[in-house]
């Protein structure tokens, strides 16, 4: 059994055992045939959207002092006064330019660099030509898959047994093509092996919007998930601090966006109800579609790599 | 096989319940998926009576994704029940699980696809096959989302796992 097996069957028994204790209501046959007769789904999913609409206009005129608890709770909203009116028309400024901004993606190469537990991810993007690089840094050390003598390979008992060392770099992607569309090349600097790989999927719901996606931050901003907290430093940088939630999840994302360019500088997810620490924190720089940042994208397996 | 489809839903919910809570991540959601499995399930009994389980398991899947699609576009399709004390009577055991659920917690900050592979194929312990089949997807496309949702569990886990190690041992030494 592999290491990612094993560790796959962890995680199974260990979320077995977390949801031993929910348990079915007892006349549930009886709550589906009347479900059923009821036809409920059909009726709420036709008059969900003006709802939703309804929502979205009274989260905008909500006073920067708004807290997540009032955004959930229309009625409590203030009144529109002068100065909602100016901070409403502020916001539609700031989210206006920032959407022009990212329709200008093209002309950059986007570099994005993600902190995590146990290292970091760093992508290069260019839009120009739909490809992508992604290195991955990890203090993890990869289990020693050589097979010993008995023919036993060993493998990690669990999260807790992972071996850590030096940050190191342990995996490059590239992405070439449209999503549904993608041929990736993947270099494993551990196992010293590279493969290539045609995906063909359509593209991923995602539960979190792509801030970098015009569309997806308009949409966001017509449904009212989004608002403005203010001016802010981020490092030497003036930026407007944006927050939107996600539509699928109770996900916040705070997003800092250049006050003279109006370019993402930093964006953060943090679950709502869970650790006030984000799960995810990225740091945007756009550079200059040159020889030298392009050539980030080309990913070449090194001579000596195994082709998987 | 069962004689009915009350029989089948006596002696599967729970199961089924559980899965779709892992696939959702909520407990709301979870129960108004396997609601619309159930409904749908039993408009087609004829044909599902043969093996109901990989029916529902089939249409939760399905429901998880549209769920999530359709969740920005309207409200929530159940209301609290208004008396929500009765909640602790059903399922008392519950506020306790959701102490701990940190693996769980750990799997509903995975996208969808990693979700379900995690869920499919190390829950139900569901064949990489099986689990391809069942996502319309190849088995290529399986073991990718199971390598790279493991990676990130192991990334999400690692503090956790190791508190939980040190609070265990900490625990015996006091024993």
């Amino acid at each position: 059994m592999s290491a990612d097996e094993e560790f796959g069957r962890l995680v199974g028994d260990r979320l077995r055992d977390e949801v031993a204790d929910i348990r079915a209501e007892r006349d549930l046959a009886g709550a589906v045939r009347r479900r059923q007769s009821r036809r409920a789904w059909t009726i709420r999913t036709s008059i969900g959207a003006p709802l939703v609409a309804a929502a979205a206009v009274v989260v905008a005129t909500a006073g920067p002092g708004a807290t997540s608890d009032q955004q959930r709770q229309p009625q409590a909203a203030p009144p529109v006064t002068t100065t909602t009116q100016a901070r409403v028309e502020n916001l539609a400024h700031v989210q206006s330019m920032t959407i022009q901004a990212l329709r200008s993606a093209e002309e950059y190469i986007i570099y994005k660099k993600e902190e995590l537990s146990s290292g970091y991810l760093e992508y290069w993007t260019d839009r120009a030509t739909v490809r992508y690089r992604m290195d991955a840094y990890s203090t993890f050390v990869q289990p020693d898959q050589q097979e010993r003598p008995s023919g036993q390979v060993r493998a990690p008992r669990g999260p807790d047994d992972v071996e850590t060392g030096p940050l190191h770099r342990t995996h490059s992607i590239a992405g070439d093509g449209p999503l549904g569309d993608v041929r990736y090349t993947q270099v494993d600097y551990e196992r010293k092996t590279w493969s290539t790989h045609h995906d063909t999927e359509p593209p991923p719901v995602l539960e979190v919007p792509d801030v970098l996606d015009p569309d997806a931050l308009k949409k966001a901003i017509d449904e009212g998930r989004m608002e403005l907290i203010g001016p802010e430093r981020v490092g030497d940088e003036d930026t407007h601090h944006l927050r939107l939630f996600a539509t699928v999840r109770g996900y916040q994302i705070d997003l800092w966006v250049d006050a003279t360019s109006y370019l993402p500088v930093r964006e953060t997810t943090t679950v709502i109800g869970g650790s006030p620490e984000p799960v995810m924190t990225s740091e945007y720089d756009w550079l200059p579609r040159n020889e030298e940042n392009l050539a980030k994208l080309v990913l070449t397996p090194p001579p000596d790599f195994t082709k998987e | 096989m069962f004689a009915s489809f009350d029989e089948f839903v006596e002696d599967r919910s729970t199961s089924m319940l559980r899965t779709a809570f892992l696939l959702t991540g909520d407990r709301g959601h979870a129960e108004d998926l396997l609601q619309t499995a159930l409904v749908r399930t039993l408009r087609h009994w004829a044909k599902a009576r043969a093996a109901p389980e990989a029916y529902v398991r089939q249409v939760l899947v399905n429901l998880s994704k549209d769920r999530l699609r359709a969740r920005g576009r309207r409200p929530a399709e159940t209301t609290m029940p208004p008396d929500v004390v009765g909640l602790a009577t059903v399922d008392a055991g519950y506020d306790r699980v959701a102490d701990r659920r940190v693996v769980s917690d750990a799997l509903a900050a995975l996208p969808l696809r990693q979700r379900q592979v995690v869920v499919l194929r190390f829950v139900e312990d569901l064949s990489v096959e099986q689990t391809a089949e069942l996502l319309h997807c190849s088995a290529g496309t399986v073991k990718s989302h199971t390598a790279r949702a493991l990676a990130r569990l192991r990334e999400l886990l690692a503090p956790d796992f190791h508190e939980s190690q040190i609070e265990k041992e900490t625990t015996d030494v006091r024993r």
